[in-house]
């Protein structure tokens, strides 16, 4: 909390991102009761819940990686007695911890002003597989992150390579909007991609769109992603630190 | 002026030979501006798939506008991000004392030290998507509107620079003012879509307050919809006023400067 202007800067500007998107779909649904398959409520609550579950699961201190091989740094994590990887496991477990404070906050807070039509999921054993499937969600996310962060290892290019992540992830995660309105050949290529489970997913999960067992399978291949670059980001360490010079430093 | 034109010149030519140590990131930076003009335009015909007009403006007409902003934001990043982003730092470590002492303008050396050269070809892409859709909104445009359109968006451009330095010249006051793209995030998240879309307090904030109605809109509603005199007036004004506010503001900023370590 030492800068706290720009903590605040941060979040305020992650509220004005969903305010726009809010009055975006409010304007695509006036003097409408449904589009895409969507009721204004469904589509409203999307909206709102969508800037919570990213920033659980998009929400990572791991950006900074790259940077810290790429001058060397990272050397002073490897002297200590703490393994790197389960550093940032707690450094981004509590990061997101606090951005989910602030963003159930502030959803709460434009809940209140904004009273838009919303749906609330009464069903428990959904409302705790939608939030199973946002956790395995954030787990994937931040061994994609590693794995982008320890590109440093071989090239100083590490801000191209995420960038461009970051166009493909903000389409294909559905954070902009469900995914299910996509034309079907861009639907199907989202549904093949790790992404698909960051936002769209879990928020599917929640409004009761999707059947018993179609979340079973969704759960397993989120499983085998979570488990697939779980084993990458070990492999790519471990390669890693047998080519870091500690250069720059 | 021509040693300033000089100037910029061989600032352009040392960030390009800088930048060049990265190809990778170079060419990747323009498959991402590739990538983000794909999914707008994805995001724009899915939006517009089952409603032909939003607030007025149809689906040729908002991504004309989708174009300005492409334009005006990579102008931006390319001239002053990295520029501006360092002010807040030169004035807390006290290296500001350097550039005070160079037989230059101040506010010129800060703003327009380093380019971002590769997000050059992004601002001619941009170019690209303006032309295409405007001319599939609009069945016949004049050169007159083109020029008129390119004033237009240079003085968005003035304006959202202006704002951004007098935001980087609080720092002359307030120490670690580090997240200043965020403060550019927040004041640019609605400016993709035409601000009649939104509604109260929005709507009101991005015209009266932000005014991403006259930086981003206006270029593009003269462009494919026509605007009236009195607004492309108006418009300058705003421009020319804000500029020389943000001019006068930074040179007060700099009778507040106590060299911070030397």
């Amino acid at each position: 909390m030492a800068y706290r202007l720009n903590f605040w800067l941060w979040r305020v500007r992650m509220v004005m991102q969903l305010l726009v998107t809010y009055f975006l779909w409010w304007a695509i649904f006036s003097n409408r009761k449904e589009l895409f398959g969507y009721s204004q409520s469904m589509i409203l609550t999307y909206v709102l819940l969508s800037s919570v579950v990213r920033t659980v699961v998009l929400g990572t201190t791991t950006m900074e990686i790259g940077g810290l091989i790429n001058q060397g740094n990272l050397s002073n994590y490897l002297i200590r007695p703490v393994n790197f990887i389960r550093y940032y496991v707690a450094r981004d477990t509590a990061d997101k911890a606090l951005n989910f404070i602030h963003s159930i906050v502030e959803v709460a807070i434009l809940f209140f002003i904004l009273r838009p039509p919303i749906f609330i999921q009464t069903s428990l054993p959904i409302i705790g597989l939608a939030i199973v499937v946002a956790l395995l969600g954030a787990i994937l996310y931040f061994y994609f992150s590693l794995i982008l962060g320890f590109l440093g290892f071989w090239t100083p290019d590490i801000w191209g390579p995420r960038f461009l992540s970051f166009v493909v992830m903000e389409f294909f995660a559905g954070g902009l909007f469900p995914l299910d309105i996509l034309p079907k050949p861009l639907f199907l290529v989202s549904q093949s991609l790790p992404f698909f489970y960051f936002i769209y997913f879990p928020l599917k999960v929640y409004l009761g769109q999707l059947s018993g067992s179609v979340i079973a399978q969704g759960l397993i291949v989120e499983l085998f992603w979570v488990f697939g670059l779980w084993f990458i980001a070990r492999v790519v360490w471990q390669k890693g630190l047998r080519v870091y010079t500690a250069e720059g430093k | 002026m021509r040693r300033y034109f000089r100037l910029f010149f061989y600032f352009f030519r040392f960030s390009l030979m800088e930048r060049l140590e990265y190809r990778l990131d170079f060419f990747l930076n323009i498959a991402r501006s590739i990538g983000w003009i794909f999914v707008a335009i994805i995001g724009f015909t899915v939006i517009f798939q089952n409603t032909p007009v939003l607030a007025g403006w149809n689906k040729y007409q908002a991504l004309t506008l989708y174009g300005v902003f492409l334009c005006i934001n990579e102008l931006w990043y390319m001239l002053f991000f990295l520029n501006l982003t360092r002010v807040p730092y030169n004035i807390q470590s006290g290296q500001f004392d350097y550039i005070l002492l160079l037989p230059i303008s101040t506010q010129f050396l800060v703003s327009l030290r380093q380019v971002l050269v590769f997000t050059f070809p992004n601002a001619v892409l941009s170019l690209f998507v303006i032309g295409h859709y405007s001319s599939l909104a609009v069945e016949h445009i004049p050169i007159s509107t083109y020029i008129m359109t390119a004033f237009l968006v240079l003085n968005g451009l003035i304006i959202l620079y202006s704002i951004m330095f007098i935001a980087v010249t609080t720092s002359f006051w307030i120490i670690r003012l580090k997240a200043f793209w965020e403060f550019y995030g927040l004041i640019t998240e609605g400016a993709r879509y035409p601000v009649d879309i939104f509604k109260d307090p929005l709507h009101f904030i991005f015209v009266f307050i932000i005014p991403l109605a006259l930086i981003f809109t206006f270029p593009a509603q003269l462009l494919v919809r026509g605007l009236s005199p009195f607004l492309v007036l108006t418009s300058f004004i705003v421009g020319i006023g804000i500029f020389v506010l943000a001019h006068k503001f930074f040179y007060f900023g700099i009778r507040h400067y106590n060299s911070a370590s030397s």
